[in-house]
């Protein structure tokens, strides 16, 4: 055979082999390739549905968005309540790993959060997933969780979120704000009332997460928005309400209050209520908190009578008195009788009436506070008096069925409405009841039935604000994140109860009450205050005699009173002092809050002349000038002088610049540099103003009046400086005066 | 071998034998030049195709990748700025505290020896008067001056 022959055989033969081997090769790759395709045709086309739905499972998580608890703001839009993110640190017992580690976790979590180190040993042997450690845990404590978690490797440690309330301002307007549980659902004040709005909707997030947790594209991957919470604006005004706290806390202290003290401050023609108060009270960030002579005194009690005695006590505390304790009112109902009888004509300012000292009603004696009788007066005058006889008649000639009606009308048969939790509702008289004489006389000078804080206050604005009963109401309007109002609060008043005529009489009535009556220690320099005091028996509570010992004292106050804006109520529940006065005790408390909010309120003051010529004024600093520039710079601004020493220059001034005197006033300028004269203070305890004033400035003093203007019925009830004291020559003495209303009105 | 027959000297035939094997040969070099000239095509596309297939395959993994990434930032800088809020909202809430009214007043009066305004430092001014406002226009010159002033001149408001 030729060469070329054997190529082509060769070549023929190389085909035949590669075609086998091709042949063999994709027979091969058909075997391995097709099984793979059709197990993946099965599972992504047959089987999809079915290992969809697994990884679905397995990857989506779940979870709610808890919405943000609106914020709870005064009416100038400061924040009282805030809600901020926190921690929850809790401990999965089941991957507790040993013994040692649990030693470990009691001892590093009972030091990083102040937990008790047993307890916490005590749930990291638990059987179960989840033991909670402490809630709502703050950044800084997280983080430290945190750290020490990561150091000692402890997967049993986990944190999770949670929502914190915060109250920046402590305890104030503690009644009004109230606070959240531990789930943060409102408790008590508006946080209980508004709960719903303030809650909010939750949210809802589905998402896929890998095996690291973070999150990965889904296509079936929902985000529903939450709905925040409302933000709710009050009608508290800050100011106002600081001014309030801060006096009626002083004078629950000075006269050592048993049962607690209230006061509140209302616009009298929208019902708005700028303050609400009442001490002692709570701090809102520990509500649960105990005083130290509290606790003191619980210190032997143990178990359920431990317990139940805390229990009483953050029971009472808490109590919103303003709208959930009733109350004999006592002599501010004259108020309302008054303009019950002026309004159905059975009596006028001018009517006479004479009070022995009593009433006797049917063969019932029923006596006045002052035993000795006011004798001969018009019923205005028994107003300024407060003169039980006089409006035990006016009551009487109204008669059952007005007086009913009336009491009705001026909503005190009735919750007010308004928007706090616990309000409680008035212990009035039945129709049988006020049909008896007693009954009614005694009803017609604010005794025998009770009312709450609240109903009164209510009632003597409709009486003074041209006689609209008005809706009292905490909460002006819910805005949302971005200040839109979303809904505000009516204020439209509920009826018309009194003429506006009536109504202003009785305001020009209780004008007079504060300026020549009882009221008196309410007056305040260059302010139309209206009032009415009020000292009222606990006719419910008696000892083994019979007698009342314990009292509730009084007094309602409004401004401007030639066209009333504001109306305050302060009321002490039991006070233990030797006098037992409304006109002592809680007018000088309305006038110290009149004097600190009506300025800022925007009222202006209205001097008369002789206020004007009384006005305090600052002294000037003279110190440094020559003794006739002194003089001068002195006797311009009103005051009087006295030189020391023989120099020519004024080294020393007794008082010293910033010292606030009446004109007049003496200013003892020292030229020596000797030592300034010291001097024995009198006693001026029991004198009348002009008395005091001339005792003190006899002995080389000035004085500074509190209280009265140069009244001849008032008398000094407290000196700065005390008897006996070594003063300076000069210093000035600040004398406190009260008008005498001693006795039950 | 062919056999010689008759005169073979010009026996075309034998040469046209030869004529055709070579012929013959050459089809078959035209033949497989093609074939694998086919084929070098053919492996071309097919490397081409796997090749487009791949950088497909590789920008839809990269594509994923990029989106698990972006997805993770975007969670990351979520969850950063819920914590600085937060921060802000519990700064905010200590410095209110701070600004306590109560507070205020204890520093003014015992720490900086401050007192309360004197009322006679007040002044009150009775405005009796309405509220005016001025408003000025400059004067703008040229045609758009002159249609001011005829305008003007017809008490219309421009």
């Amino acid at each position: 055979m030729s060469g070329s022959a054997n190529k082509n055989l060769k070549a023929t033969v190389n085909k035949r082999t590669r075609k086998r081997m091709l042949v063999i090769f994709v027979i091969f790759i058909l075997l391995g390739v097709v099984p793979v395709f059709i197990n993946l045709f099965y599972v992504q086309i047959v089987k999809h549905d079915f290992y969809l739905g697994k990884a679905t499972t397995q990857q989506m998580r779940n979870a709610t968005i808890t919405p943000a608890r609106g914020t709870i703001y005064d009416r100038n839009m400061k924040k009282l309540a805030v809600s901020a993110t926190v921690e929850t640190v809790y401990i999965n017992p089941s991957s507790v790993e040993s013994d040692e580690q649990a030693e470990l976790i009691a001892d590093g979590l009972s030091d990083i959060l102040g937990v008790d180190r047993e307890t916490v040993l005590e749930k990291t042997k638990k059987k179960n997933y989840y033991e909670i450690i402490k809630r709502k845990v703050e950044k800084e404590e997280a983080d430290r969780v945190r750290e020490f978690k990561v150091e000692h490797k402890l997967k049993a440690i986990e944190l999770v979120e949670d929502t914190k309330r915060y109250y920046p301002y402590g305890n104030f307007a503690s009644s009004v704000i109230g606070f959240v549980g531990t789930d943060n659902y409102g408790l008590q004040g508006v946080e209980a009332y508004y709960d719903e709005e303030l809650q909010g909707l939750p949210g809802k997030i589905t998402s896929a997460k890998n095996a690291s947790g973070t999150a990965m594209p889904l296509e079936y991957e929902q985000y529903i928005d939450p709905e925040n919470g409302k933000n709710l604006v009050l009608t508290i005004d800050e100011v106002v309400q600081h001014y309030v706290e801060k006096h009626l806390e002083n004078a629950v202290i000075e006269h050592n209050v048993q049962q607690r003290g209230a006061a509140i401050v209302m616009n009298v023609k929208t019902g708005e209520i700028l303050a609400l108060a009442n001490k002692p009270d709570y701090d809102l960030n520990d509500p649960f908190a105990l005083t130290d002579e509290f606790e003191l005194s619980i210190e032997s009690l143990e178990g359920d009578e431990y317990n139940a005695a805390v229990s009483e006590y953050l029971n009472q505390i808490w109590r919103n008195k303003v709208v959930s304790d009733t109350y004999e009112p006592g002599s501010v109902f004259k108020t309302v009788t008054a303009a019950i009888g002026l309004e159905e004509k059975k009596v006028s300012l001018d009517s006479t009436f004479y009070c022995p000292g009593y009433y006797m009603v049917g063969k019932t004696r029923v006596g006045c506070w002052k035993h000795a009788g006011h004798g001969s007066e018009t019923f205005l005058k028994g107003l300024e008096n407060s003169c039980n006889p006089v409006f035990m008649q006016v009551g009487l000639s109204i008669g059952t069925d007005l007086f009913y009606k009336y009491f009705d009308a001026f909503g005190l048969r009735e919750k007010t409405g308004i928007d706090l939790p616990g309000e409680a509702e008035g212990i009035p008289h039945t129709y049988e009841n006020l049909s008896n004489p007693i009954s009614l006389a005694t009803s017609s000078f604010g005794q025998t039935f009770k009312v709450t804080p609240i109903q009164m206050l209510t009632a003597v604005a409709a009486v003074t604000n041209g006689g609209y009963l008005v809706q009292p109401h905490v909460a002006k309007e819910f805005v949302d994140d971005n200040g839109v109002v979303i809904q505000s609060v009516d204020t439209t008043p509920k009826r018309q109860v009194i003429s506006a005529e009536t109504s202003a009489t009785v305001a020009n009535m209780m004008e007079q009450v504060v300026s020549s009556g009882t009221g008196g220690n309410a007056y305040l320099q260059g302010y139309r205050i209206g009032g009415k005091t009020a000292t009222s028996e606990k006719t419910d509570q008696r000892d083994e005699n019979g007698q009342v010992t314990k009292y509730s004292v009084s007094f309602v106050g409004i401004a401007p009173a030639d066209d009333p804006m504001y109306a305050i109520l302060v009321m002490l529940d039991e006070p233990n002092t030797s006098v037992t006065s409304g006109g002592q005790l809680v007018a000088p408390v309305v006038r110290n809050i009149f004097n600190d909010i009506l300025p800022y309120l925007g009222v202006v003051p209205q001097y008369t002349p002789e206020e004007l010529a009384n006005l305090e004024i600052s002294v000037p600093n003279v110190i440094g000038s020559d003794v006739k520039t002194a003089k001068t710079e002195l006797s311009n601004a009103g005051f009087t002088y006295r030189i020391e020493g023989e120099g020519q220059t004024v080294v020393d001034q007794v008082p010293k610049t910033g010292e606030r005197l009446s004109k007049g006033s003496s200013i003892i300028l020292y030229t020596a540099e000797s030592a300034t004269s010291s001097l024995i203070v009198p006693d001026v305890i029991g004198c009348t103003p002009a008395e005091a004033k001339e005792r003190l400035e006899a002995a080389g003093f000035n004085i500074k009046e509190i209280g009265t203007l140069g009244e001849t019925d008032c008398f000094a009830v407290k000196q700065s400086l005390a008897h006996g004291t070594a003063a300076a020559a000069g210093t000035v003495v600040e004398v406190t005066f009260l008008k005498d209303t001693h006795g039950a009105e | 071998m062919a056999q010689r027959q008759g005169s073979a000297a010009y026996d075309f035939k034998t040469f046209e034998a030869k004529t055709n094997q070579k012929a013959r040969a050459e089809i078959v070099n035209i033949a497989e030049r093609q074939r694998k000239k086919n084929l070098k095509k053919t492996s071309v596309s097919i490397l081409l195709a796997c090749t487009v297939f791949i950088a497909i395959f590789a920008a839809n993994v990269f594509g994923y990748i990029q989106l698990t990434e972006t997805t993770s930032e975007i969670s990351k800088a979520t969850s950063q700025l819920e914590t600085l809020q937060n921060e802000y909202k519990s700064l905010e809430i200590s410095y209110a505290s701070m600004v306590d009214l109560r507070n205020v007043e204890q520093l003014a009066i015992y720490n900086f020896g401050m007192s309360k305004l004197d009322k006679n430092q007040v002044e009150y001014i009775a405005l009796n008067e309405k509220d005016k406002v001025e408003h000025l226009e400059s004067e703008r010159g040229g045609i758009l001056g002159f249609v001011d002033d005829i305008l003007d001149l017809l008490n219309i408001s421009h």
